[in-house]
């Protein structure tokens, strides 16, 4: 109590604020209060203040205030919902008023999840000690996942989704905390996880329920790009005190020398936000009426031929070879020029956004560079792929619905071109292609070319 | 293995967990308004939370967060002071505690306001700002502030009060000024 009792007004509500007015003056400053609204007025504000004060005092101070006591849910919820859900849960609540910044509960050491790599993805993966004997794809506190090149989707129990974008790094701290100190990552944290915090060597970002992306590089600023919801961040070595800034859907930060972060625009394209769905394979058919491929004007297709130089009649022929398996290709002569092109069409399953691949054999390594152009759909122009603007199909084991050729032997190798993105919603259904045989200029290279067939694979809807 | 993805609307879901957090500040300020003294105003906070947690299905994006919250703040208050007054506590009187409810703004930028604090308190004195600091460090008191500097505690806390009160009129006229 206090030793002198306040004569005024505003001292008997700071009093009364600090605990320290006695019965009598309670009672006093209770009518003078009912008496007046400005009274009132001035009771709200000292309120206000001392109210603000101790929550600077907490954060000066770096207490963390628990919104909602975790044990508290235990008690409320069921056991096995919560199980699941609580370090979920918990980091909702686990908010700091003011610093909005979350403490991490420890976990029993059980799988936090787990990961499927895309095809074509060159990666290792890292348990700690105590996980050495963590079983196939699953992730638990202290792996790590590297990867060279391709993507790699990680699940979380919790219901967090992360496609990581090689080449990256990324160690799995706690159930909803990793560590991204390089490497391009996009992140769903459905709202049971909120709190998901992502580590970067030069940022932290704790999620508010929401999708975003990060990006963590060695040679430039970190950036995060915040596609849906609210991502608060903050600094890595800034005073613990100091408030988090908040990121809003649509907005992009870059972390900056000095720990501060200034505006760029966003950019949700940089980021693989799902792995790539597999690639279907459509052979080129020339078959009457049934087939997808024909001539794009007048003229006859050549004689059927296994000869390894087949006729020189400018013509497009049917060209079997020892060693391919998969069917035929339909092939131009070794050193001329044939007319007209072809033209293959084909429709895709569904509406939505298409990569479109085209596919010819490339005797590399051998004789010659066996090249092919290609053009998709009747805006696109005719473009020439060899070797160096192509990829030979064996060193990236992509994923395809269907079969595909291949060669048995030390013979040609299937390549994949990538001709461009069709969208039914712009070129419709149907995609059509037209193949010319290739003249890139590569020394050592000649006309013939080898066409097999066509591809598409699905892309993910923004 | 893999985790389920949650049945909650996540929009709405998103939306209350920034409500909840942004509005802690202003919670907290009404509460004390509301038991002003108190040392159990962190208690009935966390059970405002728990309310408003449990009943996150009947909040709509959109609305008045706040308005919503102070409802369910004044009810836990009302528990709080029925045990209260079963341990004597003296308190404000009941029509004054709704009074005040009543006229609480459910408008004022609490972000706005902590950005006028912090310029108020730059501009005090050294030693005005450091009592307020010793005033406001949890776990130290101006009695063991007075012990430490050798100052008599009553004379502090004389002084305390003149600090907040040249800050509250400080923070007031710089919301005034600028207002949100």
């Amino acid at each position: 109590m206090s030793e002198v009792p306040p004569d005024k007004l505003h001292d008997r509500i700071l009093a009364l604020l600090d605990g320290t007015l006695d019965s009598a003056g309670i009672q006093q400053l209770d009518a003078e209060l009912k008496a007046g609204r400005q009274a009132r007025d001035l009771f709200r504000q000292l309120a206000t203040l001392h109210s603000a004060l101790e929550e600077q005092g907490e954060a000066k101070f770096r207490m963390v205030r628990t919104l909602i006591p975790i044990e508290r849910l235990l008690a409320d919820q069921r056991r096995g919902i919560v199980r699941k859900s609580l370090f979920a849960a918990a980091a909702v609540l686990l908010f700091s008023a003011l610093a909005l910044w979350v403490k991490m509960v420890p976990w029993a050491p059980i799988t936090l999840g787990e990961f499927r790599a895309g095809s074509g993805a060159v990666f290792s993966v890292e348990h700690s000690e105590d996980r050495k004997d963590t079983a196939g794809n699953e992730l638990g506190e202290g792996s790590r996942l590297r990867l060279g090149q391709g993507t790699i989707e990680v699940k979380f129990d919790s219901g967090v989704r992360c496609v990581l974008e090689g080449p990256a790094d990324l160690t799995i701290l706690a159930d909803n905390r990793v560590r991204l100190p390089k490497g391009s990552a996009w992140f769903e944290v459905p709202p049971p996880a909120v709190g998901f915090t992502v580590e970067t060597q030069q940022l932290t970002a704790v999620d508010l329920g929401t999708r975003f992306g990060v990006l963590a590089r060695s040679d430039q600023g970190d950036q995060v790009h915040v596609i849906e919801g609210v991502v608060a961040v903050k600094a890595t070595g800034a005073d613990d005190d100091r408030q988090p800034l908040v990121i809003k859907a649509g907005d992009a930060r870059e972390a900056m020398a000095g720990g501060g972060f200034r505006e760029i625009d966003i950019h949700p394209g940089k980021f693989v936000t799902a792995l790539p769905n597999p690639i279907t394979f459509v052979d080129a058919d020339i078959s009457p009426a049934t087939g997808n491929t024909v001539l794009d004007g007048p003229g006859s297709f050549g004689p059927t031929t296994s000869l390894k130089t087949n006729s020189q009649d400018g013509k497009w022929s049917i060209r079997t070879y020892s060693g391919v398996v998969g069917g035929s290709v339909i092939a131009s002569g070794l050193d001329e020029d044939v007319e007209p092109r072809l033209r293959t069409t084909f429709r895709v399953p569904e509406e939505g956004r298409y990569a479109i691949c085209g596919y010819f054999w490339n005797n590399e390594g051998g004789e010659g560079s066996w090249d092919a152009a290609f053009q998709l759909g009747s805006r696109g122009q005719m473009k020439t792929y060899s070797r160096l603007n192509a990829v030979n199909l064996a060193s990236i084991p992509e994923e395809f619905t269907t079969d595909v050729p291949t060669h048995d032997g030390d013979g040609p190798v299937l390549f994949q071109a990538a001709l461009g993105m069709w969208d039914t919603t712009r070129d419709g259904s149907e995609v059509t292609v037209f193949i010319d045989n290739g003249d890139s200029g590569i020394p050592g290279h000649d006309l013939r070319t080898w066409y097999d067939g066509v591809g598409f694979r699905r892309l993910p809807d923004h | 293995m893999l985790g389920k993805r949650p049945q909650d609307g996540s929009h709405q879901l998103q939306e209350f967990v920034s409500e909840l957090t942004a509005n802690q500040g202003r919670l907290r300020a009404f509460l004390v308004s509301l038991m002003p003294g108190s040392p159990d105003i962190g208690d009935v906070l966390q059970e405002t939370n728990i309310v408003l947690w449990k009943s996150r299905s009947r909040y709509r994006p959109g609305s008045n967060f706040l308005a919503w919250a102070f409802t369910i703040a004044r009810l836990e208050v009302l528990h709080y002071r029925t045990r209260a007054k079963r341990q004597r506590i003296v308190l404000l009187s009941d029509d004054l505690l709704e009074l005040m409810a009543v006229e609480t703004p459910d408008d004022l930028d609490h972000e706005a306001y902590l950005r006028a604090l912090e310029s108020c308190k730059a501009k005090l004195p050294g030693k005005q700002r450091e009592l307020i600091d010793v005033r406001y460090r949890p776990g130290y008191t101006l009695e063991a502030h007075a012990r430490d500097t050798g100052r008599k505690a009553s004379a502090l806390r004389v002084a305390l009060m003149r600090v907040r009160e040249s800050l509250r009129e400080c923070i007031e006229k710089s919301m005034e000024e600028h207002p949100a």
